[in-house]
């Protein structure tokens, strides 16, 4: 079991900075994913952790001990990488069984391994075959199933399933959530699709250009956004945000006021806010009306409808999620309320306001 | 590639790449092929129509060469020479291949461009040191004087070669072996050997072919004929037999064949590994 720490961990490649003070922790046992936009490190910072790439500044610890020297081997990690990087010339059998060889397993004790591993991820009639004969998703398994074999008491994935199409995909998201309720081990999982994140995670680490934006378990995030960033990353359909000004009453948003309190700013200044799509409703007169707004599209998803509408201030249009079906026509105008209790207000410099 | 898979008409510029091709091609195999046939004319014929097709095809010009030729001795040598020096090459370029494109220590890469110069040096320019330091190791005279030599003369091209295959190589799946557990040299020896063979054995095969036909070293470093290759005891065989032209093409005839049946055998391997090499 092992706790994995980053104290004020930096990286650059060359001149090139690529990640900035990174402090945080991963508890042992939980399955912690790293998400945010390509290019933001996280496939760096997952390799610092394996021993893949030197660190350029401050300490990783695992399980208490400094790292940034161990050789990768001695850090008992495994890593599913997004290539799957299974070696074509072995078979399936001798790629899943390749680091108990390393380590001088006899073949009798190894096969056995394999074989029981082979089971659990439905590969037992391919052991035989090369990886050119599988499909992406066998491939997958493979790859997995030869971390599984190392019994590392790391596992990590570097956006395993962003090969697999898209029923593939849900399917191995269950397989390794799975893996993680048997084994308990540490997981660390990387991806760019927050909707991956969300159902996978025991805990989110937002990245953006190499900086921790915030760490927080899946609900923590998409009900307390640190900033702007993370609340227009996290959540799907992606939340509304406004431009607005703080008056004696409450906030000026263009035209439209809307009377809140606790917006934890002065009056005059500038703020953004936030509405998640499902606190936007349509009220049933215009009197009960926060604002009145004309529809722009609909997208019926069966259980529930998305109906895009024209913004007060312009610019984007705005979302809202309303459960059920709905008659609504673009064109159509509509009396729109804001559900005042769940609002998210941000700063000019997009921090959160309390 | 070479065939035309669509069903288009052929343009005229196509037709003139043909032909054009077609000249250079007969241009540069005809000497090879006149060696060919003028092994099975007598002498005199040979002078009475130098280009004509022989008019009695002499078999017995083969027996004959190899016998007073010592051809069969001469054979071994070289398959000797070219073995050794061969294996030689390929199992050290291999390893400064890898050291090169996946080590990092330093002067890695002065001394990269120093092997670079290997591929740069004309043999004359160092057939003299190579002379007096190869009497000093006692070498002179003995097949070790050619191994060494056309081993060691390989490597540069070799190294250079294999390091561009091993650098299109992705390195996640080196990254895997190793934190499987592997050290740098199970890595090197389970997984980057197996994926870079298409490109040894291309290096290899030209390797052989250079190494067969290599004639300036052969001639300076071997003065006991027993010991001679080939080309070296082809020339040899020339001093002796000038007047016999017909033995002497029955005894070039003998060299060349096998290492160019090898290659044609074997040049599927060399076109992947090559293009293997360049693509990605
Ligand atoms: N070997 C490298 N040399 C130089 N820059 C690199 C290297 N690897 C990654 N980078 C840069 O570092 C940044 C982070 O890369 P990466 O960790 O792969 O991002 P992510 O996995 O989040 O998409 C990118 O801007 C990338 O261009
Ligand atoms: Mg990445």
């Amino acid at each position: 079991m092992a706790k994995i720490e980053f104290d004020r961990v930096y990286k650059n490649y060359g001149d090139t900075p690529v990640l900035h003070d990174v402090t945080l922790s991963i508890e042992s046992g939980e399955l912690c994913v790293f998400v945010g936009p390509s290019g933001c490190g996280k496939s760096t910072l997952l390799r610092m952790v394996a021993g893949l790439e030197i660190v350029s500044g401050g300490e990783i610890r695992l399980a208490g001990r400094r790292a940034n020297e161990l050789p990768p081997p001695e850090r008992n990690v495994a890593m599913v990488f997004q290539t799957y990087a299974l070696f074509p010339h072995m078979t399936v059998a001798q790629n899943m069984g390749f680091g108990l060889k390393i380590r001088g397993v006899p073949a009798a004790a190894r096969s056995a391994k394999i074989t029981d591993v082979a089971k659990t991820l439905q590969l037992d009639g391919l052991l035989d075959r090369r990886p050119a004969q599988l499909s992406g998703g066998q491939r997958q398994r493979v790859a997995i199933g030869r971390a599984m074999l190392r019994d590392p008491d790391v596992y990590m994935f570097d956006e395993p399933l962003s090969n697999l199409d898209a029923a593939l995909r849900i399917q191995t998201r269950l397989e390794i959530a799975r893996l993680h309720q048997v084994t308990g081990r540490s997981m660390v999982y990387v991806t760019h699709d927050q909707i991956e994140a969300m159902t996978l995670a025991d805990r989110i680490i937002v990245l953006n250009r190499g900086r921790v934006e915030q760490v927080g378990s899946p609900m923590e995030l998409y009900d307390h956004p640190a900033n702007i960033f993370v609340a227009g990353f996290i959540g799907s359909p992606k939340i509304n945000l406004l431009e607005a000004a703080v008056s004696e009453q409450g906030l000026a948003i263009g035209q439209v006021h809307l009377a809140v309190a606790g917006v934890g700013a002065r009056p005059g200044d500038k703020v953004t806010l936030g509405i998640r799509p499902e606190h936007l409703a349509i009220a049933r007169s215009e009197s009960e009306a926060t604002f009145v707004s004309e529809v722009a599209l609909v997208e019926r998803l069966g259980g529930e409808t998305l109906v895009y509408a024209q913004s007060p201030v312009g610019g984007d249009l705005l979302i809202l999620k309303i459960q059920g079906k709905t008659s609504l026509k673009p064109g159509e105008r509509i009396p729109v309320v804001i559900e005042p209790d769940h609002l998210h207000f941000f700063d000019s410099a997009g921090a959160r306001l309390s | 590639m070479s065939s035309n898979t669509d069903a288009r008409p052929r343009t005229p510029g196509e037709w003139l790449q043909f032909g054009a091709g077609s000249v250079i091609v007969t241009v540069m195999c005809f000497p090879a092929i006149w060696m060919v046939y003028s092994a099975f004319k007598s002498n005199r014929e040979i002078f009475r129509s130098p280009f004509g097709l022989p008019a009695e095809w002499r078999f017995e010009n083969f027996t004959k060469a190899w016998i007073e030729g010592g051809l069969g001795a001469l054979f071994l040598n070289t398959i000797i020479v070219t073995g050794l020096g061969v294996a030689m090459s390929v199992f050290f370029a291999s390893m400064a291949a890898y050291a090169f494109t996946r080590l990092d220590f330093p002067g890695r890469r002065a001394l990269a461009r120093l092997f670079l110069v290997g591929l740069l040096l004309p043999p004359p320019a160092v057939a003299i040191a190579l002379f007096t330091q190869l009497s000093a190791l006692g070498l002179i005279n003995t097949l070790w004087a050619l191994i060494l030599t056309n081993g060691a003369w390989t490597i540069a091209l070799t190294t250079y070669l294999l390091g561009g295959y091993f650098r299109s190589l992705k390195r996640e799946m080196e990254e895997a072996a190793l934190l499987e557990g592997a050290n740098r040299f199970q890595i090197f020896w389970h997984v980057v050997m197996p994926l870079v063979k298409p490109a040894m054995i291309t290096v290899a095969i030209l390797n052989a072919i250079n190494i067969w036909n290599e004639l300036l070293f052969a001639l300076l470093f071997i003065s006991d004929d027993a010991k001679r290759t080939l080309p070296a005891g082809i020339v040899r065989f020339s001093g002796y037999h000038s007047t016999d032209y017909s033995l002497i093409f029955a005894a070039l005839t003998i060299t060349t064949i096998p290492i160019m049946i090898f290659y044609f055998i074997c040049q599927r391997h060399v076109m992947r590994g090559l293009t293997a090499a360049v693509a990605e």
